[in-house]
């Protein structure tokens, strides 16, 4: 197990001295790239875009609509509507339109992998030479535990994090997710137990300041066990959940102090200043939703008991087996982040192989696509995210299997836009397409995005165009020529090839689930009023 | 029919389930059946009640030890009582109907433990037994001084026996002021300290709401939290393993704490060197509250067996080796109101065996909890064929699927994808021992 680190190592040094390299180039580059000072004057903002398949919101289409934009709203959308005169004109015959998508859960820049609140050892290398946190009677040797200045005891409890204080936007991170159709994100921080708040961006290379749709959405907690090298409680699992609890119950005392110092200001001692239990507050009082990410079906279900204990208004990202107990699921009452990244088929080195392969893994791999339809059977509403996946370039495949296996079209499509929408608490800014909404739009050739070679051909994000280069390189031969004659349209299917029919076989295959629910044969196999 | 209470061992009888609890106890014939009752046949076989395990970690989630703290009264172990893993279905097939889990034993102060009855199928929640008293794991000696955790484990406090006893009266001490303190606040509707969930489960312990299970081997270190806690005014639940416990059974007695034993696990550590198989039956003799526990998902599927070496060493009568598994553990964790023994008005919790549960050729046939049915061993064959079923038509699904995609997994194949491997949360432990201190 010692290679796979030093080669990483290997790898790291050789990227810094790419990167370096780069470096290097663009500065060469970019001093002929100056722009002289003075007037420029901003392209007009009025746009019409006339005679798409306009889907206003999940189930309802506008056949041959007109959508007019103005200054990055939409001004106008209807049937029979007239391009101002201002406006420049844009041909959407062949396309539909969807209200721009968003993705409630984006960790942007960082290999975070979803949560798994497995097991890890529980002692690290250091114990706290005190008694422990927050001890009474014992005061701590260290005088700033936690991050250093001011805040929680528990390094890994940092509520006052805010993500929009470090987002800078990158294309090389919002390129892919626009070819996806997205046109907006929350940005989620990656760290810690109580990791702070995050940021509804629009996924544009705007400067920041003008990307940023709302600043603080939820405040975000993750049943994270993996604790640091220096300072491990909490260690366990159980111990994550009860640190969660005395933060809340902090918070709350925090704001009761503070409030009582305002009344005796000068008959007690002055109250502590702690950040983070001031940036909890409004987590605490409702007045933030909370996303959790309990990483398992069964700490889904604690999530949502400590939620309720709590007072907290929250929702819930699914950890891909909520199939091991829908009843649970159902009774969170929650709304689910449902990520897309099912379990890949590995290859194994020997047929042998296959004997070590336990029944649970299995159900595992061949439930995963079914189980945001499981949630929807459930009541539950769903928002989708491109989250945990290693290749978000996989993402309308997998949907397109979990669609096979049961989830809605209508659902998915609300679980891309007005769900998310709402969960963020911006249903009047986003989420469908109507007069007076922001101008985000997903525009797709054809008819259907759910196809998944359906090209999205460009997204709207405040009233700005970005078109999306189509992926020529998985194209065979003779249908780049026929696109070609066809002006860039991959409407038409490639013409039918012998591995069409192996595609057309596996895609049956994978519709039908083998694996039988966990709970089957459990519970009471006798019930009699009298033995 | 072992009752396990004051009828002793009954042959010839008969017992009457209705709504989820024990209605008669008597000789067949002598009661009346309600129509549409559903008649076991015991012809031949014994019946007892469903055993009580008082000391497991099984069905835990993630660790059973936050053991970056010396005090983890604030975790609770109901927070992660795992309801999905299989070893609730082995151990039903032992005969075991309660469980007792216990935080380990890293900690002078452990987590608060939870109760669960193994109503397989059911929810975490659904899995709890409301009616056990609150409890709350201690542990002494070596575990808790780090003399085991290795070289990088010698600064956390306490690190000596010493330390130990001035530890946990630093923290009674701490909780006493801060319920004094709650308290002072309410009279006069001032505004109350900071909520200590800490001090305040063992707020809870001084008041007599939260028992204390303590994990303890030697007689020195017995005896000092005896007195410590008569200090403090605290009557101790239950001592853990107590190895030594033969040797101040008496003591033990007279505090009124249980002593929950192993029935022969020994010099598995220095500090276990003089325990003797003996010791339940000795402490027994001596008026001591006895149980055997497993400490084990696997041993958990055998406590009967555990219960039959009093018989052998020490010469406990075989019925009250019995209530060493069932009444005796229920006793101790302060349930025997409503679980440990065949008698009306209980808990219809038990079991049928195929000979004497102490016989070594015995087979649990039944177990039943609240009047259901949770494991009948003549549908165990048709289970094992259904699961194997299932995983022979994933595997073909499995290899059909990489067929067509080439060879390489779902058509996409990414290198380096271990997804697949992921063992889940609820499956993680299967097949492995979890005791007190991980090795």
């Amino acid at each position: 197990m010692s290679n796979p680190p030093r080669l990483l190592q290997q790898a790291k040094r050789l990227m810094f001295f790419w990167v370096l390299q780069l470096g290097l180039l663009a500065v060469s580059l970019s001093a002929s790239d100056i722009l002289p000072p003075g007037f420029r004057p901003l392209p007009l903002g009025v746009h019409a875009l006339v005679g798409g398949r306009v889907v206003t919101k999940p189930g309802e289409v506008l056949e041959g609509g007109t959508i007019v934009i103005r200054d990055g709203f939409i001004k106008a959308v209807a049937k029979e509507v007239a391009p101002p005169a201002d406006a420049r004109v844009w041909d959407m015959k062949g396309t539909t339109i969807y209200a721009g998508f968003i993705d409630p859960y984006l960790v942007l820049g960082s290999s975070n992998s979803p949560v798994s609140t497995s097991y890890v050892e529980p002692v690290t290398a250091a114990s706290l030479t005190s008694a422990g946190v927050r001890f009474y009677g014992t005061p701590s040797a260290q005088t700033d535990p936690g991050n250093p200045g001011p805040g929680a005891e528990v390094a890994r409890i940092m509520p006052e994090h805010r993500a929009v204080q470090d987002y800078s936007p990158r294309d090389k991170a919002l390129a892919p997710l626009r070819a996806l159709g997205f046109t907006a994100g929350v940005i989620v921080p990656a760290r810690g137990i109580i990791r702070g708040t995050s940021a509804l961006v629009a996924l544009s290379e705007e400067n920041p300041n003008d990307a940023v749709i709302k600043p603080d959405v939820f405040q975000h907690i993750v049943f994270e066990t993996q604790s640091s090298e220096d300072r491990p409680y909490p260690g366990s699992l159980m111990g994550v959940i009860a640190a969660v609890r005395q933060s809340f119950f902090d918070a709350r005392h925090y704001t009761l102090d503070h409030a009582d110092y305002q009344t005796h200001p000068g008959n007690r001692k002055r109250p502590e200043f702690n950040p983070s239990l001031e940036a909890l507050a409004p987590a605490a009082d409702k007045r933030m939703r909370v996303a959790f990410e309990p990483g398992s079906a069964l700490m889904v279900d604690r999530a949502a008991q400590v939620s309720r204990e709590l007072g907290l208004e929250f929702c819930l990202v699914s950890s891909g087996q909520e199939w091991r107990r829908p009843d649970l699921a159902k009774a969170t009452g929650a709304t689910f982040i449902v990520p897309l990244n099912f379990p890949v088929l590995p290859k194994l080195p020997d047929e042998s192989d296959w004997e070590q392969v336990s029944l649970d893994q299995l159900r595992a791999w061949d439930w995963a696509p079914e189980n945001p339809a499981v949630l929807r059977q459930q009541g539950r509403e769903v928002a989708l995210t491109t989250y945990g996946l290693s290749d978000v370039k996989k993402f309308r495949q997998n949907l397109r299997l979990a669609l096979d296996r049961g989830l809605a079209e209508t659902d998915a499509l609300a679980a891309l836009t007005t769900v998310p929408a709402r969960l963020c608490g911006v249903e009047s800014q986003l989420g469908t397409i109507e007069a007076g909404k922001l101008a985000n739009l997903t525009v797709v050739e054809g008819t259907n995005y759910f196809d998944p070679l359906a090209h999205v051909r460009e997204v709207w994000i405040d009233g700005t165009v970005h078109r999306i280069p189509v992926e020529a390189p998985k194209l065979a031969p003779e249908t780049v020529k026929q696109e070609n004659k066809e002006g860039g349209s991959s409407e038409e299917k490639p013409p039918a090839k012998a591995g069409d029919k192996k595609k057309e076989q596996l895609r049956e295959l994978q519709k039908s689930r083998v694996a039988r629910s966990p709970l089957e044969g459990r519970g009471p196999l006798t019930e009699s009023k009298a033995v | 029919m072992w009752t396990c209470g004051t009828n002793g061992i009954l042959t010839n009888a008969q017992v009457l389930v209705s709504g989820g609890r024990i209605e008669g106890v008597g000789y067949l014939g002598k009661m009346k059946t309600p129509p549409e009752t559903l008649v076991i046949d015991g012809q031949g076989l014994h019946i007892t009640p469903g055993l009580i395990d008082a000391h497991s970690h099984t069905a835990i989630l993630g660790g059973v030890n936050e053991s970056a703290v010396p005090s983890s009264a604030m975790v609770r172990i109901g927070d992660v009582v795992n309801s999905e893993t299989d070893t609730l279905y082995q151990q039903l097939a032992g005969g075991v109907t309660a469980v007792n889990l216990l935080h380990g034993s890293a900690n002078p102060i452990g987590g608060q433990s939870c109760f669960i009855k193994l109503r397989d199928g059911a929810s975490p929640e659904g899995l709890i037994f409301d009616a056990a008293p609150p409890g709350i794991k201690f542990a002494l000696g070596e575990n808790v001084k780090q003399s085991g955790w290795g070289d990088k484990f010698v600064t956390r406090f306490p690190q000596t026996r010493m330390g130990v006893r001035t530890f946990i009266a630093n923290r009674f001490t701490g909780a006493r002021e801060y319920m004094a303190k709650v308290r002072e606040a309410s009279r006069l509707s001032t505004l109350p300290p900071r909520r200590d969930l800490e001090l305040e489960a063992i707020g809870e312990i001084l008041e007599g709401r939260r028992w204390i299970h303590c994990h303890a081997y030697r007689q020195d270190e017995i005896l000092m939290l005896i007195r410590l806690m008569e200090e403090f005014g605290v009557k101790i639940g239950s001592f853990e393993h107590v190895l030594e416990g033969y040797k101040l059974a008496d003591e033990i007695a007279k505090h009124g704490a249980g002593a929950s034993t192993f029935s022969d696990w020994w010099a598995y550590k220095f500090e276990v060197y003089d325990a003797i198989p003996y010791n339940g039956s000795l402490m027994r003799d001596r008026g001591v509250l006895v149980s055997f526990n497993s400490d084990s998902s696997e041993l958990a599927r055998r406590l009967y067996t555990e219960a039959a070496k009093a018989v052998k060493y020490g010469g406990t009568p075989e019925a009250e080796a019995l209530k060493f598994v069932t009444i005796n553990p229920a006793r101790q964790l302060r349930i025997d109101q409503r679980i440990g023994s065949l008698e009306p008005g209980k808990d219809a919790d038990f079991a049928v065996w195929s000979r004497s549960p102490l016989d070594s050729r015995t087979v649990c046939l039944q177990t039943w909890i609240e009047g259901k049915k949770y494991f009948d061993r003549s549908f165990n064959a048709e289970r094992t064929a259904r699961l194997e079923k299932e995983r022979s038509d994933l595997l073909a699904k499995a290899k059909k699927i990489q067929k067509l995609s080439g060879g390489d997994g779902d058509g996409g194949g990414v290198g380096g994808d271990h997804s697949f491997f992921r063992v889940c949360l609820e499956h993680e432990f299967e097949g492995r021992d979890r005791r007190c201190v991980e090795q």
